[in-house]
């Protein structure tokens, strides 16, 4: 059986590295790039593509602030997001005479349906693919690299001290 | 500031071939001074142990940056793409951050500079590097298996080898049913399995590639130079940035640097030199300096490997548990090159195949998920495509050769300066024909072996791409004083008091990893100039 190792005794005299922890209170996120009301919409989407589960989703693992900090990083990026959003926003108001964040979940899957990138996007829907490609890459990184992403729904183990390297669990390899 | 002490030797580099050469001088009774430009590493400097969630922006792009340390611009001419240079700027240089893996180049190798696009042969073959071969991988500590395989000699190793994952033996299975003699074993490392000379085993964090915390990998940090310095016979300078190499009278007398805290100019005097910055800026400053190049070879000769990779998942791994097996960093095991008794049809060289899976492969901190992001649609059924497939995922990382090219060189930027007043290095570097044949086969091979495999194939790489530590030659050895720049003990035919220890040595280039022949030269070369400066041999 593997034996865990306390990370600091197997390294030594490593300095202690001040970590931000889920134990710690969060300072409150300040905005940099998002106003409220698109910070709301990115939030709503971001839960539309990794909802919760039988682990938390995209909102609780705070996606949206990922997203608004990668934001207000890249300005052509981040044209490119507002720009895309505004599309969005104008479909969902078009069709369903709301915005994104305030549609039953029913009509946010059936608008997020219509430009998903499982098929090629009806005639008029190709700027909607293309924001729905830089949104989800945007929200599987934000997601995927938190703690919740990592540590629960993935369950990674990595980046651990163990004494012995597993051996393969499979049966099929004997 | 000047100094009227002369050193017996002077080397220039803490890195793989400088710390060798180091504790090889001073173990032998040598004074010796090393002259490094950056900084011993501080603790808390290295970020692999921290989550990406601790980061701004996950951490990317620039959190496990290793080219933090690099400091200063290098340029590339032309329009070709762009051909990334990895330089680390700190007490044991590249060892930092390297795989350790260590292969041994074979008697096949070193006879076959031709066939690997030299002009020249190599000077020296397999038998004559044997021993140091064997002595470095005394020092060092090598995790290895016996294979008995006739172009991969077995090291010297009294360590268990790493393990292979899921993947591998999935590989196993796949290469038999190809049937073509291909073999698969772990990759012999310079990683403690056991604890051993003052090293821990190591803790399977998968962090190799982003600084070992705990020194299980050799580095010339952790091993060579303490070694060096515990012998009470060699000084290290850090932050002494080396801008002239001083001839006079045929010889090298001293060297100007500067203290880049300071930014005082200094000199340092010695009776032997030793140049150790690796292939791009050891060019740099020996050109900058004008020795050592009747030859014309300096700069020149400049070989890469290329490593167009292809993923993949395996079907029959996806939705099962997930294991702690990043083990140590990407890849655990080597498919070595069938290519070299039986020629391809269509290039020259070949390639060894790194395998690599598991979880580690979709969550390699410092980079986005793609993994996820190429999976289909959204919602609740794409959440739990993602996690079933984190633990199928594979891939194949070959690494093959280039052929030395008149194209392929460094050269000094005929404006531009860095910070110290050094010429920046320009750097010529593109592919030919051969390298896009060869990448075509090392693509449609991998795509094969994971199919064989039971896999399926999700991305194969679109363009040739190379590893940007892994260039070589740049002063290469041979017998010949007119198209070489050192003899068989990496001498300068011109100047004979001046070696150069690193890669830049390499006449040919086979697709084996460099650093532990690297490694080995430098000993050899290290052990010869003792001798020659007792014998009283290296004056003009």
């Amino acid at each position: 059986m593997n034996k865990e190792i306390s990370r600091r005794a197997a390294a030594g005299s490593i300095a202690a590295f001040p970590i931000l922890g889920l134990s710690q209170t969060p300072t409150p996120y300040r905005l940099r790039a998002l106003d409220a009301a698109q910070a709301e919409a990115v939030a709503a989407l971001s839960e539309a593509i990794i909802p919760a589960t039988d682990t938390p989703g995209a909102r609780a693992a705070r996606v949206h602030e990922y997203i608004d900090e990668a934001l207000a990083a890249n300005t052509d990026q981040k044209d490119d997001f507002l720009s895309g959003l505004e599309w969005l926003e104008k479909k969902a108001t078009r069709d369903y005479g709301k915005p994104f964040a305030q549609l039953e979940s029913a009509r946010q899957t059936e608008l997020l349906t219509s430009i998903s990138d499982d098929h090629k996007p009806a005639a008029g829907n190709e700027p909607g693919a293309a924001f729905f490609r830089q949104l989800k890459t945007m929200v599987c990184t934000g997601y995927y690299l938190s703690a919740i992403g990592l540590k629960q729904e993935l369950r990674y183990k990595g980046n651990a001290a163990v004494r012995d390297y597993p051996a393969c669990t499979h049966t099929s390899h004997g | 500031m000047q100094s009227n002490e002369e050193w017996d030797v002077c080397i220039i580099g803490s890195g793989a071939a400088g710390g060798i050469a180091a504790w090889a001088l001073a173990s032998k009774g040598a004074r010796v001074l090393v002259l490094e430009g950056g900084d011993w590493l501080k603790a808390g400097q290295l970020a692999g142990h921290k989550w990406p969630y601790e980061f701004p922006m996950r951490g990317i792009p620039d959190a496990y940056s290793r080219e933090f340390f690099a400091r200063e611009p290098y340029r590339q001419a032309g329009d070709a793409a762009p051909f990334r240079f990895g330089v680390v700027r700190a007490v044991g240089g590249k060892t930092i951050f390297w795989s350790a893996h260590v292969f041994r180049f074979s008697e096949y190798d070193f006879a076959s500079a031709r066939k690997m696009g030299a002009d020249i042969d190599w000077p020296v073959t397999y038998r004559e590097i044997a021993h140091y071969y064997e002595r470095i991988e005394r020092l060092i500590g090598v995790a290895a298996s016996r294979q008995n395989h006739p172009n991969v000699p077995d090291s010297v190793s009294t360590m268990k080898p790493v393990g292979m994952r899921c993947c591998d033996r999935e590989f196993q299975r796949g290469l038999q049913k190809l049937n073509r003699g291909y073999r698969i074993f772990p990759i012999p490392k310079a990683i403690n399995t056991a604890t051993r000379d003052g090293r821990p085993a190591c803790h399977w964090c998968g962090k190799c590639n982003y600084g070992c915390e705990v020194n299980s990998k050799y580095t010339s940090a952790n091993t060579a130079i303490p070694k060096a310095l515990q012998t009470g016979r060699c000084t290290l300078r850090t932050s002494a940035l080396v801008v002239r190499l001083e001839q006079s009278g045929g010889v090298i007398r001293s060297v100007r640097y500067i203290d880049a805290a300071s930014k005082e100019e200094r000199t340092a005097r010695a009776k032997a030199f030793i140049v150790a910055c690796g292939p791009v800026e050891t060019a740099r400053l020996l050109l900058a300096s004008q020795v050592a190049n009747a030859s014309g070879q300096v700069g020149k000769n400049l070989i890469s490997h290329i490593n167009p990779s292809v993923q993949g998942y395996l079907p029959a791994l996806e939705g099962s548990e997930i294991l702690n097996d990043d083990g140590t960093d990407n890849f655990h095991c080597i498919i070595p090159d069938i290519y070299w008794n039986a020629p391809g049809k269509n290039f020259a060289g070949g390639y060894q195949i790194q395998t690599t899976g598991g979880a580690q492969q979709g969550v390699h901190f410092g980079r986005p998920p793609q993994f996820a992001a190429a999976l289909p649609g959204f919602g609740a059924s794409f959440k739990q495509q993602v996690r079933r497939r984190l633990p199928a995922l594979v891939g194949l990382n070959p690494q093959g050769i280039m052929l030395p090219s008149k194209d392929n060189f460094v050269e000094l930027h005929p404006t531009e300066k860095n910070p110290f007043g050094l010429p920046v290095p320009l750097i010529h570097m593109s592919y030919g024909a051969n390298e896009r044949a060869l990448a075509k086969d090392m693509v449609d091979r991998c795509a094969e072996m994971i199919e064989a495999s039971g896999g399926r194939v999700t991305n194969r790489a679109q363009r040739i791409g190379h590893d940007p530590f892994h260039y070589v030659g740049t002063a290469r050895m041979g017998d010949n004083p007119k198209s070489s720049v050192l003899n068989k003990y990496c001498q300068s035919h011109d100047v004979a008091n001046l070696f150069i220890a690193d890669g830049s040595s390499f006449t040919a280039y086979p697709e084996k990893n460099p650093t532990l022949t690297v490694m080995a030269m430098s000993l050899r070369a290290a052990e010869y100039l003792a001798d020659q400066l007792k014998k009283g041999n290296l004056k003009a």
